[in-house]
């Protein structure tokens, strides 16, 4: 890490661990609230949408490897505004779209204005049609993370047999949303689309447009362990903290061999979960051949690792830990979530296969 | 700085012409930590011809120079080629720990003759009652004259019956608390008094032993450190053990034979590597292998930036000793019934007969069996859990 990139991790996790309070979290997602403003103007001030994006767009160029510790904070202190997704996954493919697009569309991205959001991988992909200037999508996309709170929809779409990605101002005519409170305490959405885009509207196309597909997934999954990394992280720090004040039997819980060697386990899954992230992020930043292998493996790893952590934290801390007001279940919840996004952990294994043995 | 790729190119120059057949043959056998005796010996004297035998120890001792990275390229292009494995005992373990605690007088001596092959060192710390509980050990060393006089048992000696030479925790003092009271000593295992007795393990061989002393006289001489300063001796040597093993290069290994084993292995008119329920299962154990391997890739890190990877080592300990399990048993799984004839005699290198079993399920059994001890010895499992749970979590 650079000392730019180091300041901005440390005023990152200082602004969180002072400000990000989970009280206040928690009457805002009770109230189906999307994001709470104050935190989301801090966030932008600080350039934590501005840091992927090339100089020449406004931003930092910072790479993933830069960028992770900011989302493995997002975990840590279970942020629940989508700030990353628009910056890191739908920003990304933005910013490999045409210039015009990028002049329109990055700005927002960058002040905050715009709250982008990716689907899951659609099946079956919204259509484009195209009549004269006029470019027409339509379909339906069903658990649009953040669906509720989001200002646009950046999504993958077929004109013909060709790939396409747009970006559809979900506030336009024709965009319908059931907007539904998650487990996690963010807002998701069913969207239906018959919207008439303009020609700026139209991202990518053909080749350009599927090398971005991966890319978006890739790092959505990217961002994803990251989140998944902090979250166990904190889990871990709950349930050591817990244990350790917890008296039953006259000794505090932590002096049980049984749970100190069920910690020790929650800390070994963390490490290796850490050290595939790192890799993978190094390995995407310098585009090397093992980039998609190791994303994969990455994403699969934190997926079970994160299972087991926050089960494991919740029976440590016995009941309390199964009540709403207590922290350590929501970062349960919250994985349990992000355990299908992008997709379930089976597809990404069959996927790992698949290039394993494309290169074996 | 350094050119890898003609660092690896030159090992495996050397490989081809000096793993000749028949070491190859020992090294494809082996089962254990341990390869055959004779052809270990014989390939040490090779690599010493070399300056090859310790590439851990710094250049005055007799080390080759290398960085951590040469290092990790010599272990994986040998283990990959199938050399044979040498007896560290010295050279991993006393070696590192004389340079830190050794007299002058035995650093000079010990040193080249574990080089050289010469002298062969066991380890003489677990007993009968004190495994885990190591500072328990009862053994006891009475100083009379010049000399200890030490009575009392060691056991899972590795290999004590080819070595000339056992390092011992002993008992000096009763009377203060357990870790106060013991003693490093060499000795000699040609000295009156000892006496060997192999333990035959769970697939049919011998590697352990158990070694009795009744009042073994050992100069005072032999000493390492102070007297009634072994634990911080003894210590600082389990650290080495556990700290220089690199599990990635085992795992890789194993995962080579697995895709072998999977393309011989039937499955309906195809084979298993086929199958996808295996495709799956193996799948697991690779991105797990991945995460070890990125694990210790930053330990490496660590270790060259001049840190202390610290808990860390004991971390990879418990991952790639439990991933290496998991292996044998999708090998176990692979071969299937072939895993049941004893063969004992086609696992010696110099066997020419045939056997029951085909080549690529000869010695799957073995290590699976051999392996269980992988989770116990040089810290169980449960010691190094307790240890992450001490010294990061801080329980």
């Amino acid at each position: 890490m650079t000392d730019e990139q180091q300041m901005l991790r440390d005023s990152a996790e200082r602004y969180l661990r002072d400000n990000y309070a989970f009280a206040e979290r928690q009457i805002l997602a009770d109230r189906g609230e999307p994001i709470d403003q104050s935190h989301w103007q801090a966030f932008v001030e600080m350039g934590w949408a501005t840091m992927p994006f090339s100089e020449a767009d406004g931003g930092f160029g910072f790479g993933l490897a830069a960028t992770v510790p900011l989302a493995e904070l997002f975990g840590y202190y279970l942020v629940r505004e989508p700030l990353l997704e628009s910056v890191l996954v739908a920003g990304s493919v933005i910013a490999s779209g045409p210039e015009a697009a990028r002049q329109r569309f990055l700005p927002g991205i960058m002040d905050g204005s715009i709250i982008a959001t990716v689907p899951h991988p659609p099946d079956p992909l919204p259509t484009l049609l195209k009549q004269g200037d006029q470019l027409i999508i339509q379909g339906r996309l069903e658990y649009v993370p953040s669906g509720g709170s989001a200002t646009h929809l950046v999504t993958p779409a077929n004109h013909g047999d060709a790939l396409n990605w747009v970006i559809v101002d979900l506030a336009r005519e024709g965009a319908l949303r059931d907007v539904f409170m998650t487990h996690d305490g963010r807002l998701g959405g069913h969207i239906t689309l018959d919207v008439t885009l303009d020609p700026q509207s139209l991202l990518l196309s053909g080749v350009p447009a599927e090398t971005a597909h991966k890319t978006a997934y890739h790092r959505a999954m990217l961002l994803a362990t990251a989140e998944g990394v902090g979250a166990m992280q904190a889990a871990l720090d709950l349930t050591v903290e817990y244990t350790r004040q917890r008296y039953q039997f006259g000794q505090p819980l932590s002096s049980f061999q049984a749970l100190q060697h069920r910690m020790a386990d929650m800390l070994i899954q963390i490490e290796l979960s850490r050290s595939l992230l790192g890799a993978a992020c190094l390995a995407t930043d310098q585009g090397t051949d093992d980039a998609a292998e190791l994303t994969l493996a990455a994403k699969a790893k934190v997926d079970a690792a994160a299972r087991g952590v926050t089960q494991e934290a919740i029976q440590m801390h016995g009941g309390i830990a199964t009540t709403n007001e207590y922290r350590v279940g929501h970062y349960f919840k919250r994985m349990a979530l992000l355990a299908s996004w992008p997709q379930h952990r089976d597809a990404l294994v069959e996927e790992f296969i698949r290039i394993r043995r494309e290169t074996n | 700085m350094t050119d890898y790729t003609t660092f690896r190119n030159s090992i495996r120059d050397f490989l081809a012409e000096a793993l000749t057949p028949d070491l190859q043959r020992a090294g494809a056998l082996t089962t254990s930590v341990f390869s055959d005796f004779d052809a270990a010996l014989r390939w040490q004297k090779k690599l010493h011809g070399k300056g090859w035998v310790a590439p851990d120890w710094p250049e005055e001792y007799g080390g080759p120079g290398w960085d951590i990275q040469q290092r990790y390229i010599f272990q994986e292009e040998c283990k990959l080629a199938n050399a044979p494995s040498l007896v560290m005992m010295g050279i991993q373990m006393l070696g590192p720990m004389l340079m830190h605690y050794g007299t002058e007088q035995q650093k000079k001596h010990y040193l080249p003759r574990m080089l050289s092959g010469e002298d062969i060192w066991c380890q003489g710390y677990s007993e009968p009652g004190a495994g885990s509980d190591l500072a328990s050990l009862k053994t006891s060393a009475v100083q009379d004259g010049d000399d200890y006089v030490v009575t009392g048992t060691k056991i899972w000696t590795s290999m004590a019956h080819h070595a000339n030479r056992i390092f011992c925790l002993v008992r000096t003092d009763k009377t203060v608390k357990p870790q106060a009271g013991i003693s490093f000593l060499l000795v000699d295992l040609d000295t009156p008094g000892i006496t060997i007795s192999p333990i035959v393990s769970l697939d049919g061989q011998v590697e352990q032993c158990q070694v009795f002393f009744d009042e073994v006289r050992v100069p005072v001489v032999n000493l390492v450190g102070n007297e009634n300063d072994g634990w911080s001796v003894a210590k600082f040597l389990l650290e080495y053990e556990r700290g220089g093993h690199n599990f990635t290069i085992d795992v890789k290994k194993q995962l080579r034979k697995i895709y072998r084993q999977a393309e011989l292995a039937p499955w309906g008119a195809s084979c298993r590597s086929e199958d996808r329920v295996f495709q799956h299962r193996l799948a697991e154990a690779e991105i797990d292998a991945m995460a070890l391997e990125q694990t210790e890739l930053r330990i490496k890190g660590t270790a060259e930036a001049g840190g202390n990877p610290g808990a860390l080592s004991s971390l990879v300990k418990v991952v790639g000793t439990e991933l290496g399990q998991r292996l044998n048993e999708l090998s176990m799984d692979l071969v299937g019934p072939a895993a049941g004839p004893m063969c004992l005699e086609a696992l010696d290198p110099t066997y020419s007969g045939d056997t029951a079993v085909p080549e690529h399920a000869l010695t799957t059994m073995a290590e699976y069996i051999n392996n269980r001890a992988a989770t116990i010895y040089g810290g169980t499992a449960e010691i190094q859990r307790s240890i992450i749970a001490k010294k990061v979590l801080g329980l």
